[in-house]
């Protein structure tokens, strides 16, 4: 253990839940619930949370999503077009099986959640690159950088959310993200705050805590009395600033604006968490190269808390981003180990979903992904707002991040939706399936959110080309092509 | 692909330059800088994003190219290879450019911390890292050389974690200041406040890279006055210290300069130009023999700053001269490119099996065994003509060779690559892999870098329209698929005539590099000539160059002026940071005329630090 990682306790995969709260299920965690509440700071008033799990490319939920009763079979291949919507008219239905993927949702949210497939999320042909495509999930317009796909090409969904129900709160989101690289190039791909404007998520549980929680159990910056020693070393820099800024002129006096405006930032929301008793414990040292299983629980153990305690309003979870099923094997231990992928040796080929062999596996990953989000939604369930609970305006969605076709067949995009009647969004248990004409997008989802969460959608899913003359065509629009609009069937 | 297609340039270096280093000619201070991210500038040659207009029939606009550097701003008039390296009086005419504020790069950033915590590294000798030290800090995603840094502030993650990490720092530091300083005796009482001052000058002048001026030093004694009851002296101590290491002065390199006889034009200060020298060459603050001269006032002239760059480059700290290669080159590219070559399937063993980190780290070794031999002479030719190869248990087999130790400890050795196969890092596994996708060339890519990169063409990528995908190429060579996909369409030849000749030479390294001679059982034919805008052969040095493969390729493109001026340029965006400018023509010329005799890189970068480019700034 070096000097960066003083805190000494470290967390098994399963005990890390518990030690953090959120295991220990709704009736402990009220009472502490209601008090962080109410401290939080801007949170007096409702409260909105949106949500978005996404598993990497090639862990696509497809296969393993269509309720028995209304099964189909996939016909679509890799390299090609969308292929597989071939019913007319809408399916809709309250009436189905829930797959196994998606059981731990069924107790407490059968009536919460929509099962929704059939729409388009599929960069522009011709630019599929692989791994690294995917990453447009949020988007919805592809990359501004088609070679190396390293650049965002606008806003993601869950960013449009933070600017408005985010602002009030201290985080205006907290993103996490696991990866077997952890280099820069590979760690930042899939949030954004607009167009080449990658906000890079936290990978390492013990970064995350000292960023979520920086007045807790003293890491170190906190002496006895730790807000003089802050309140020092701010009103120090802004004369340090204030210095600087005499001998510059623009553009340069607009970076001094910006670190000015960060320092502040963080100054205030060092004084909003230093209100809160949501204590997350004891720092871990659990970092991005622990197990990924570990890894993955206490990332998003920690960001639930911060949910919860009113830290931020939105979450953003990635698993394997820019990764895609090279992640597959680091996850053997939750991914059935004796189920080999297509080419019968191995995970690795788990990604390359053009045999249902990899069902099992997939079934076991979003399984286990649906397990986290119930976690999180019993511990919202559990804070009052109003005549209910935090969960009754909460939105959590769950799907693959990826649309291109060297990993994905672009049959029927599939998610789920789950959580409270958000300005009327109708979470109800049903199943639905969009038809081929009109096809949808996944950015008509996201504009049915927008109109649920209230949030004018603008210029979102519009892409580069800002509805020029290719938006909408489906050989060579934008991501899923034109959006239509928002969904009656959910708002 | 649709690609925007400018001005088609030629190699040109002509006319004389008058400027020398201790003057500015008269230069007038440049107004205010542009601040758009679009406006145009310099070679249009590098970035990942193209940001001006588009043309789709390959038309040239005549007016020099728009930024290729992916976001980082011009600060002057942008000038054409074919200018660029000429110093005539329409370039002594333009005005200087602006003071600039820009941010340390993260190794710089890691260095420097170091530094002022173990204190600041004898002459020639390498800063040791901090044991366990996570960067906060990270390069920024648009620019082409992490050295380009100007365009970024802080971000918040950013300046979450170092705000986390100079708490920890400060209170290291204080601990250490218990051994040797005067916070052994002089924590307490009367002397307290004296001894604080004594060490942030002493730590805050590694940080700042220059002395405190005493009215700075009263402000974080203040600071550790303000706490010194709550929190006690090593709290109070180490309040001052992460108010340096969080302090703007540190985390940004100020360009201010002293005034000179010309109004609006300020010189770099001696302490000014010694970082500005340590950091480009060294990546981390200055050494003790380095401060001195700054300190006796010994910077001002182009011969006191070459005899520094000379000295600092011929160590073994000059790690930052030495990743201008590794960078230009694109050697660590290969880490964002999922490879199916990495994977260790089932009944394969682990121990030997290729994965891309052994293919950097054997470009890494290679890079540093030319700087260590080529660096006064034949630099450049060398690049692109050695046939030393570096290679280990895991990479032995891309190269075509053998008998390595066959144990993933042991370090790449170094052989000779076959006849014929190889010539420079053009023909390295980790570019050749890195400009591929996961397990298929990418001749785009490739073509994309020789144009940009090696060239300097005026080409930048700007989004497509339309392109359609190749199909099945399981039977085709990828120079059948090509010429399948691009001919149905003329607006499609347009730029596969240009990319594909230049991308398809290195068809004979696979996507992770290996060495090939057959593709889809059919012989691969990688002879081609250099093509530039408008169907147009590529004027290289006043003629076209026709090749038979990339080994003829490289190394017939290293004896030629083109790609020399073109690696200069490279250069020059490293080491200042930034784009050329028209400004910069004389200093480009000082440089490379200072290069030319023996193919010196020493004598480049020496040059280019004692340049009105490197030294002058408007207010």
């Amino acid at each position: 253990m070096n000097s960066f990682s003083r805190r000494s306790v470290s967390f098994s995969r399963r005990s890390f839940v518990e030690k953090l709260g959120l295991g220990m299920g709704a009736a402990l965690m009220a009472p502490l619930a209601r008090n962080l509440i109410r401290e939080a700071q801007g949170q007096t008033s409702d409260r909105k949370i949106a949500m978005f799990w996404f598993a990497c490319n090639g862990i696509n939920p497809y296969w393993v999503f269509t309720p028995k009763e209304f099964a189909e079979p996939l016909n679509g291949v890799n390299q090609q077009e969308p292929s597989d919507v071939s019913n007319s008219s809408l399916i809709e239905s309250a009436t189905y099986t829930l797959p196994e993927a998606f059981k731990p949702l069924e107790a407490s949210y059968r009536n919460n959640l929509l099962m929704m497939e059939g729409f388009k999320n599929y960069p522009r042909k011709g630019e599929d690159v692989g791994h690294g495509a995917g990453c447009m999930a949020l988007t919805c317009v592809p990359s501004t950088d088609l070679v190396n796909q390293s650049q965002p090409g606008g806003i993601g969904f869950d960013q449009l959310l933070a600017n408005s129900i985010g602002a009030s709160a201290p985080r205006k989101s907290v993103l996490i993200a696991i990866s077997s690289k952890i280099d820069q190039v590979m760690k930042n791909h899939m949030f954004a705050a607009g167009a080449n404007q990658l906000i890079p998520a936290f990978q390492s549980p013990a970064d995350l805590f000292k960023d979520l929680f920086p007045n807790m159990p003293a890491p170190v910056m906190m002496g006895t009395t730790p807000s003089s020693r802050n309140r020092v070393i701010f009103d120090g820099l802004r004369y340090d600033i204030a210095r600087l800024d005499k001998q510059f002129a623009a553009p340069e006096k607009d970076k001094l604006a910006t670190y000015l405006g960060i320092v502040e930032e963080y100054e205030k929301r060092l004084q909003s968490a230093s209100n809160l008793s949501c204590n997350g414990g004891t720092s871990p040292t659990l970092t991005q190269t622990g197990d990924p299983v570990d890894v993955m629980v206490a990332l998003n153990s920690l960001a639930s808390i911060a949910v919860v305690c009113g830290l931020t309003n939105v979450m953003g979870v990635d698993i394997g981003c820019r990764d895609s099923h090279d992640f597959g094997p680091n996850l053997q231990s939750i991914l059935r180990a004796s189920v080999k992928g297509k080419d019968g040796t191995s995970l690795a080929d788990v990604g390359h979903q053009d045999a249902p062999v990899n069902g099992p596996v997939i079934t076991d990953t979003y399984a286990w992904i649906s397990g986290m989000v119930a976690k999180t939604l019993d511990s919202l369930k559990a804070i009052p707002q109003g005549n209910g609970t935090v969960f009754d305006s909460t939105v959590a969605m769950i799907t693959s991040d990826n649309g291109e076709t060297h990993h994905s067949i672009q049959a029927r995009w599939p998610l789920v939706l789950v959580g409270g009647k958000v300005g009327g969004l109708k979470l109800d248990g049903r199943y639905l399936r969009y038809p081929a004409d009109p096809r949808h997008s996944l950015a008509d989802v996201y504009l049915s959110m927008a109109q649920g969460f209230g949030v004018p959608a603008g210029d979102f899913a519009k892409g580069s080309d800002g509805g020029g003359a290719n938006y909408g065509n489906p050989n060579n629009g934008e991501v899923g092509g034109a959006p239509i609009g928002p969904l009656p069937q959910l708002v | 692909m649709r690609f925007l297609l400018i001005t088609s340039c030629l190699a040109l270096a002509a006319g004389a330059c008058t400027s020398t280093v201790e003057s500015n000619n008269g230069r007038k201070p440049s107004g205010p800088a542009s601040t758009s991210p679009t406006a145009s500038s310099g070679m249009g040659g590098t970035g990942n994003v193209g940001t001006g207009a588009t043309t789709s029939t390959g038309a040239t606009t005549g007016t020099g190219a728009t930024t290729g550097s992916g976001g980082v701003p011009p600060i002057g008039t942008p000038v054409t290879l074919v200018d660029a390296f000429k110093c005539d009086s329409a370039a002594a005419a333009e005005p200087t450019p602006p003071r600039r504020l820009w941010r340390v790069t993260p190794s710089e950033y890691a260095n420097t911390v170091a530094a002022a915590l173990n204190g600041r590294p004898s002459a020639n000798a390498a800063v040791p890292p901090v044991a366990g030290f996570v960067n906060p800090l990270v390069s920024p995603g648009s620019a082409r050389y992490t050295t380009e840094s100007g365009v970024v502030s802080v971000s918040g993650p950013e300046f979450s974690g170092t705000f986390t990490s100079s708490a920890e720092l400060a209170d290291q530091m204080v601990a250490k200041a218990k051994n040797g300083t005067c916070w052994a005796t002089d924590s307490a009482g009367a002397k307290f406040a004296t001894c604080v001052g004594t060490l942030v000058q002493d730590k805050g002048s590694i940080l700042f890279r220059r002395p405190l001026a005493a009215d700075e030093v009263t402000h974080y004694v203040d600071q550790a006055n303000q706490v010194l009851a709550e929190l006690g002296p090593d709290g109070a101590l180490s309040v001052a210290f992460q108010s340096l290491l969080l302090a703007p002065q540190f985390v940004f390199k100020p360009e201010i300069g002293a005034a000179t006889a010309t109004p609006s034009v300020y010189r770099l200060t001696p302490f000014e130009v010694a970082s500005m020298l340590s950091y480009a060459v060294t990546s981390a603050p200055a050494d003790a023999d380095l401060w001195a001269a700054a300190t006796q006032g010994a910077l001002s002239s182009a011969d006191q700053i070459k005899t520094q760059v000379t000295r600092l480059m011929a160590g073994p700290q000059a790690s930052s001269a030495r990743n201008f290669v590794t960078e230009y080159f694109k050697l660590r590219t290969i880490r964002g490119v999922a490879k199916a070559a990495d994977m260790v399937l089932a009944g394969e063993s682990p121990v030997c099996h290729y994965n891309k980190e052994r293919a950097i780290a054997g470009a890494e070794a290679l890079v540093g065994d030319i700087y260590n031999s080529n660096s006064t002479s034949g630099f450049i030719s060398t690049l692109f003509t050695t046939n030393v190869a570096y290679a280990d248990c895991a990479t032995e087999k891309l190269w075509g060779l053998s008998g390595t130790p066959q144990n993933d400890a042991a370090p790449p050795t170094r052989m000779t690559a076959p006849v014929g196969e190889r010539a420079g890092f053009l023909t390295n596994p980790a570019l050749m892999g890195g400009l591929a996708a996961r397990d298929v060339t990418k001749p785009i890519k490739r073509g994309l870098f020789m144009n940009m990169d090696v060239l300097c063409t005026a080409l930048t990528q700007v989004v497509p329209d339309g392109v359609p995908p190749l199909g099945d190429i399981s039977a085709l060579t990828m120079r059948e698929a090509l010429a399948a996909h691009a001919a149905p369409n003329a607006s499609c030849k347009v730029c596969h005539d240009m990319l594909d000749p230049a991308g398809l030479a290195f068809e004979k390294y696979d996507d992770i590099g290996t060495y090939r001679t057959m593709d889809k059982g059919k012989p691969i034919d990688a002879a081609g000539t250099l093509r530039d805008v408008g169907l147009a052969d590529l004027d290289v040095d006043g003629q076209k160059l026709s090749f038979t493969d990339a080994v003829d390729l490289s190394n017939k493109l290293a004896s030629t002026g083109r790609v020399e001026q073109c690696v200069m340029l490279n250069g020059f965006r490293y080491f200042l940071g930034r784009r050329e400018v028209k400004y910069d023509q004389c200093s480009l010329k000082q440089a490379q005329d200072a290069y030319k005799p023996a193919g010196s890189y020493v004598d480049f970068v020496a040059t280019l630090a004692s340049s009105d480019s490197f030294l002058n700034r408007s207010f």
